[in-house]
């Protein structure tokens, strides 16, 4: 059996079928992330359709020597995520009208948008941390990245991710109302 | 903080094994990993199936045997100097040289319909401009003439057509292209302007 390690460092995909083994595989994960971190699941939606299409397009770029594909994988998606806030910045900044609040912060519009009460108490929680505590989590726990994948992404060295990732999940807890 | 941190990665690993943690662990700490990890949250997307029939049709025709021989990928650096190349050239490229234009603000007009040849004038008056520039302010499509300005319609000459052929050339002015032609001794200008809806209507507001 392939360790987690192996299964991430893929051979270069080629052709339609490699794409779709990939978006099948790997969609529940990235869209996972993009979730945690963007309030609005239409936005989100927008955000997963951007990184594919990416994906789609520097396939023929990755060089498995360079690195595991996860880790290239969510640095494009992390990349998405970070573009999008920009951009809804701009927007923000441009056009006044233009909300420039997640709908996720307002918990009426969470409880029209989101069925399960699981998820939407998470995703309320999740939209209070800081954005750096938000995206750990969301690579560590949606994205099912290892500390040390992470820290690729991240750029960051991985006893760091660890303590990150613990904070964060303190933090979490306290905004989900558990004792800390 | 890093041992807390290390011991707490332990936990969540062995939990994720399937083995029961260390006693003495962050069991609180665990419990809210746990329901992050199990929060199917890309159920909620409505884009999955769609998404994927339009990328793997893009995929298909992006594949190696159906990219027609005519289209290749340039390296992005070497695509990037050409377009870059092309348009310093576009930059570059000489202009025909302009005919003389008049004063896009102005309008000449004819101070009379008068023919000339009708009117006695006076001595010395022969060298007196024939035509009266009115200096008319643009605003937007249409050009303000002041109040009262000697502006006449010009008519026929009596018995003679109405039409006449008048030599004209085209021109540039800092608005758009235009035709300028001489008659009698004046200047004539038709401009030919893009008008956009709000040149013309003003959109009332409370």
């Amino acid at each position: 059996m392939l360790s987690q390690e192996e299964k991430s460092r893929m051979p270069q995909p080629d052709g339609p079928q490699d794409f779709a083994s990939i978006y099948d595989r790997y969609f529940p994960r990235v869209y996972g992330f993009i979730r945690s971190q963007v309030g609005d699941p239409v936005e989100a939606d927008d955000v997963a359709s951007r990184v594919f299409e990416r994906v789609l397009d520097r396939l023929a770029s990755f060089r498995p020597e360079r690195g595991a594909f996860d880790s290239w994988l969510f640095a494009i998606v992390r990349n998405s995520v970070r573009d999008h806030f920009r951009a809804r910045r701009w927007r923000a900044l441009l056009f006044r009208d233009d909300a420039p609040e997640p709908a996720a912060r307002e918990p009426a519009a969470v409880e029209r948008l989101l069925a399960d009460e699981e998820r939407s108490q998470l995703l309320r929680a999740l939209q209070e941390l800081d954005e750096r505590g938000r995206e750990v989590l969301g690579l560590k726990f949606q994205a099912g990245l290892t500390n040390r994948q992470i820290a690729e992404v991240l750029d960051l060295g991985e006893s760091h991710v660890g303590v990150l990732v613990y904070r964060a999940v303190k933090k979490l807890q306290a905004a989900l109302g558990g004792p800390i | 903080m890093s041992d807390v941190a290390a011991r707490f990665e332990r936990d969540l690993e062995a939990r994720a094994s399937g083995r029961a943690p260390a006693p003495g662990g962050d069991a609180a700490a665990l419990a809210v990993a746990g329901r992050l990890a199990g929060a199917d949250l890309a159920a909620e997307s409505r884009v999955k199936e769609s998404l994927r029939v339009r990328l793997l049709a893009r995929a298909r025709r992006q594949a190696p045997g159906c990219r027609p021989p005519w289209r290749f990928r340039l390296p992005a650096g070497l695509a990037g100097a050409l377009a870059a190349a092309a348009i310093v050239l576009l930059l570059l490229r000489p202009r025909a040289p302009a005919p003389p234009t008049l004063p896009a603000p102005a309008m000449m007009v004819r101070e009379s319909s008068r023919p000339a040849s009708r009117r006695p004038l006076p001595a010395g008056a022969a060298a007196r401009p024939r035509t009266k520039r009115l200096t008319a302010r643009a605003e937007g499509v249409f050009l303000a003439l002041p109040a009262g300005s000697p502006f006449e319609a010009r008519r026929p000459v009596s018995g003679g057509s109405p039409f006449m052929t008048v030599t004209g050339h085209r021109t540039d002015t800092p608005r758009g292209r235009a035709v300028v032609w001489e008659l009698d001794g004046a200047t004539y200008m038709l401009e030919d302007r893009s008008v956009r809806i709000e040149d013309l209507f003003v959109k009332p507001t409370l």
